[in-house]
């Protein structure tokens, strides 16, 4: 059944849109019409399923840097190939097999799904190209997964919350019960958590593992009544989000029991739904609009003025995948045959992000901010630094 | 004029002839009974003239209409009523219920379908009298699928008579009944046959020779015979094809 | 588990299965009546959560109205889909309806984020129930849930009446168990059929428009519940409104105590009542023989 239903919906998918004639597209080659010999890139990214905002946004960002870099990474005209994995590694795999081997990219940035990375990981180094991954954020690829072509411009999901455990303790809260989706991000980002808030002297007192598929969560939040922790640390992300920050208000729960979490709880492209259930819910994370540096201000300037739209934490990944390309290409002259030195290139990368500064650490994940944020009246507000340049840990790296 | 009138009526379930070139005439007020070895095509016969299936070739008329192409629905409106193979009563309903879902489709439909079914006087007198023509022993308050068989098959019989149909179609009415249960249905039809005409199709050839006024034989599909029950009786080769298995 | 825990999820299980109720209601009717697996009835939910958005916090009319446009826009819309696609496929085989139907749920999915974005969006509770009823220090609830179980009720009851009562329902009732017979008596099925495709629809849309201030409004909304909702359907007996309203109740309640009494594998709780249910009753509580 649930085969035929996955065949079927494929099927129906290029059927309903053949009909719609939608302008969802699986590959569209964006041609920059300038001299010979241009860099070709594939975006590989979710553009349709639960995720697709990220590929839309970080596509936005993407777009944004590349033009004001007017359409040239070290003096080559660039070509990009998008594709769209669609949050499935079946699809993902074909999509990249056919970026990668058929068109011939020089490099590839993608993707957003933790589930889909390690195919197209695979594809890329197999095929000795590099690979800037924009948002997907599963420790294991800047640990053990790790390799010199495979770079991270977003975070590991241990280093997004492992900083808030000790930070939390510091405010106060003794007794801490947590929530997360019931994945592997969700589990990793709360268990980073909940390990430093241990060490630090805490005591995690419950944790709780909703479905990806759970609609109410009102069903938990007798538990929480009951044991009156000192704090409610979480990971919900998307529509999940909404639902979560919305009942926990309504709820009554807010006010008893403060809500904290990794940043996507509240992220920017979500508060206008959370609405006032937001306000005064603090995250940890690496990125606020309303961050406080002169490259974040004209980021934001700029990108609005050539998007009409608000920057945010996507569009930021997407500009700054594009930035980590361009600079690295830069120090070799546009030269991308010689892998060992472009690895070289990339990794000594460094450069003022919206969100600070950014190098890479030896397993080629950012060093970088990690920031308390808080919502309120619709705007995310960063109210300290929790702890300056986060390193993920670099051990089970054997690059 | 006959009251229906086949010509030429033919249905193919893809290269099976299930029903070939059948042309028959029923009269009003007669009792027709339709006969045949299992197979021989009665019952598609039957779900031509009702509309349960749409015919392959040939047409029929009701009352002078041609009424070929019209919808089951269509058709019962105009007069024709049947009876099921199957015990044909809904089972959730009471036996009240049965015969008021029957009578209301006889009385002007311009009620709103929310009011409460409870409130039509004239549909309630009609029940009552139905009621009366049958000999149930349950409650009318029963649910359907609590009665015995022969009390589910008189129910069905029930709901006929309160749509009055002109035509009245009946497939199997006796089967699975017991003898006792047999001869009270022979009244009933007796009785309703003073007022309806009456289509049976049939096993029992006590019913049928002691009811019907024409008979018509149908073997493999096509009509043997067609004709009183002296002359059916008589006539060798529906002995041979039919009546001498029975014998 | 404490009293004040088990009255909060008693509380929860009944609001969660009354949710519930209004959907799977549509969908039994549908298969009971009309024999169509309408697996895009959850696309109906979807759009009334829409639609009030779109009135009530967009243009920002009154939202007794935004809510009643929004129904009757959902009615009007499913009656296009009923005559247009539903209807050809009364006598088709199971497997056609269910890949029909699919294909449905993807196109207004699909047109969901042509017309709204593939942002997730909200619907705001009212502000006259905002806040929660205190009813101790450990049993807070909060009051738009109590107003939804108590619609959730109401409509329970309305439809029982119709069902129960009136000239629609006693041929719905006929048309469940046999729809040949209910023409042989002269009944146009075709109006029925609408009306309760209809009706369906409708209550689809409410639980939407209800559901919207607590869970979010985006694509693919329709998706999550409708699964829950073929399990109460399933559970209750297909094509019967009294099996769809103790399985909504069962899957409420099995629900809510399942989070609190197992919470490592909550999310199969209900799926192991379906199961059990099966075994005992391989037709669902109320459900009839094939």
């Amino acid at each position: 059944m649930t085969k035929d239903i996955t065949f079927s919906r494929r099927t129906f998918t290029k059927a309903a849109l053949a009909l719609c004639g939608t302008a969802v597209t699986t590959a569209t080659p964006l041609r920059y019409a300038l001299g010979a010999d241009p860099l070709k890139i594939g975006l590989i990214l979710p553009y349709s399923g639960v995720y697709a905002n990220f590929g839309e946004g970080i596509t936005n960002g993407f777009e944004f840097a590349l033009k004001k870099r007017g359409g040239q990474i070290a003096g080559r005209p660039v070509q990009v190939i998008k594709g769209d994995d669609q949050l499935d590694p079946k699809v993902g795999s074909e999509v990249a097999q056919k970026i990668v081997t058929r068109d011939n990219v020089d490099l590839v940035v993608g993707t957003v799904g933790s589930n889909v990375l390690p195919v197209l990981q695979k594809i890329c180094t197999d095929n000795n190209k590099p690979l800037i991954v924009p948002t997907a954020a599963g420790n294991d690829t800047t640990r053990v997964q790790c390799h010199p072509l495979v770079f991270r411009v977003s975070h590991s999901n241990w280093q997004m919350t492992s900083p808030a455990g000790a930070w939390l303790f510091k405010r106060g809260a003794k007794r801490v019960m947590t929530m997360g989706m019931n994945y592997a991000t969700g589990k990793e980002e709360v268990i980073a958590f909940s390990d430093e808030f241990k060490k630090a002297g805490g005591e995690i007192i419950d944790q709780k593992w909703p479905g990806l598929k759970e609609l109410d969560y009102q069903a938990y939040f007798a538990d929480v009544l009951a044991k009156q922790p000192d704090a409610m640390f979480t990971f919900f992300a998307g529509s999940n989000a909404v639902e979560f920050v919305k009942q926990y208000a309504q709820a009554g729960l807010k006010e008893r029991v403060p809500l904290f979490g990794a940043a996507y709880l509240t992220d920017s492209t979500l508060l206008a739904a959370q609405g006032s259930a937001a306000d005064g819910v603090i995250t940890s994370g690496h990125y606020a609009p309303s961050l406080d540096n002169a490259a974040n201000k004209k980021f934001l300037a700029d990108f609005k003025q050539a998007t009409g739209k608000d920057g945010d934490i996507n569009s930021m990944h997407g500009h700054d995948s594009v930035e980590v390309v361009a600079l690295g290409l830069e120090k070799t002259k546009g030269d991308i045959k010689d892998s060992a030195g472009l690895s070289q290139a990339l990794q000594k990368v460094e450069f003022a992000s919206p969100r600070g500064p950014f190098r890479f650490s030896r397993a080629r994940n950012p060093i970088q901010n990690i920031y308390a944020i808080e919502a309120k009246g619709g705007q995310l507000r960063v109210i300290e630094t929790i702890q300056k340049d986060v390193e993920d840990p670099t051990a089970e790296c054997k690059v | 004029m006959s009251l229906l009138e086949t010509k030429s009526l033919s249905k193919n379930f893809g290269s099976l002839n299930a029903v070939r070139d059948v042309s028959l005439q029923i009269q009003p007020g007669e009792i027709h009974a339709v006969i045949g070895p299992n197979g021989a095509g009665k019952t598609t016969f039957l779900n031509l003239l009702s509309g349960e299936l749409p015919v392959s070739a040939g047409c029929l008329q009701f009352e002078g209409h041609d009424i070929t192409r019209w919808s089951p629905d269509r058709r019962a409106n105009a007069g024709i009523g049947r009876s099921f193979q199957h015990s044909a009563v809904f089972e959730d309903l009471t036996v009240h219920e049965n015969l008021r879902l029957a009578a209301q489709t006889q009385y002007p439909k311009s009620f709103g379908m929310l009011w409460p079914a409870e409130g039509y006087t004239d549909v309630a007198a009609r029940v009552t009298d139905v009621i009366a023509q049958l000999s149930l022993n349950a409650a009318e308050s029963t649910r359907a699928g609590e009665l015995s068989h022969g009390e589910q098959r008189q129910l069905e019989i029930g709901m006929l008579m309160a749509i009055s149909p002109k035509l009245m179609m009946l497939d199997e009415p006796t089967s699975g009944m017991s003898r006792n249960e047999t001869l009270e249905l022979i009244g009933i039809l007796r009785r309703l046959s003073e007022r309806h005409t009456l289509m049976l199709v049939e096993h029992d050839m006590d019913v049928v020779f002691q009811l019907a006024h024409r008979i018509t034989v149908l073997v493999n599909g096509s009509v043997l015979a067609s004709g009183t029950p002296e002359a059916i009786r008589a006539d060798a080769s529906v002995r041979i094809a039919y009546l001498g298995q029975e014998d | 588990m404490q009293l004040s825990t088990f009255l909060i999820q008693l509380l929860n299980g009944l609001q969660y299965g009354m949710l519930l109720f209004l959907i799977a209601s549509g969908l039994t009717l549908t298969f009971g009546v009309m024999g169509i697996i309408n697996l895009a009835h959850g696309a109906f939910f979807m759009i009334g959560a829409y639609l009030v958005f779109q009135f009530a916090r967009i243009y920002e009319w009154p939202l007794p109205l935004a809510c009643a446009s929004a129904i009757v826009a959902v009615v009007v819309l499913g009656s296009i889909v009923e005559r247009a696609v539903l209807a050809p496929l009364v006598d088709r085989d199971h497997l056609d309806q269910v890949l029909v139907t699919y294909g449905l749920i993807l196109i207004f999915d699909e047109l969901a984020v042509v017309l709204w974005g593939k942002d997730v969006h909200a619907a705001e509770i009212p502000a006259m129930l905002r806040g929660s009823v205190h009813i101790s220090d450990m049993i807070v609830y909060p009051v738009y849930r109590l107003a939804l179980a108590g619609a959730g009720l109401v409509c329970a009851i309305g439809l029982y009446l119709i069902v129960a009562k009136t000239r629609i329902g006693m041929i719905v009732r006929a048309g469940s168990h046999d729809r040949s017979m209910v023409s042989a008596l002269g009944i146009n099925v075709g109006p029925v059929f609408a009306l309760v495709f209809g009706l369906g629809a409708a209550l689809a849309a409410l639980a939407g428009i209800l559901a919207a201030p607590i869970l979010s409004v985006s694509p693919g909304m329709g998706d999550k519940i409708i699964i829950i909702a073929f399990v109460v359907v399933v559970i209750g007996g297909i094509g019967s409104i009294k099996g769809a309203f103790v399985g909504a109740l069962l899957v409420g309640l099995f629900d809510s105590f399942g989070k609190v009494l197992f919470p490592t594998v909550s999310s199969l709780v209900i799926y192991a009542l379906m199961a059990l249910i099966l075994v005992w009753r391989p037709n669902g509580l109320f459900g009839k023989a094939a």
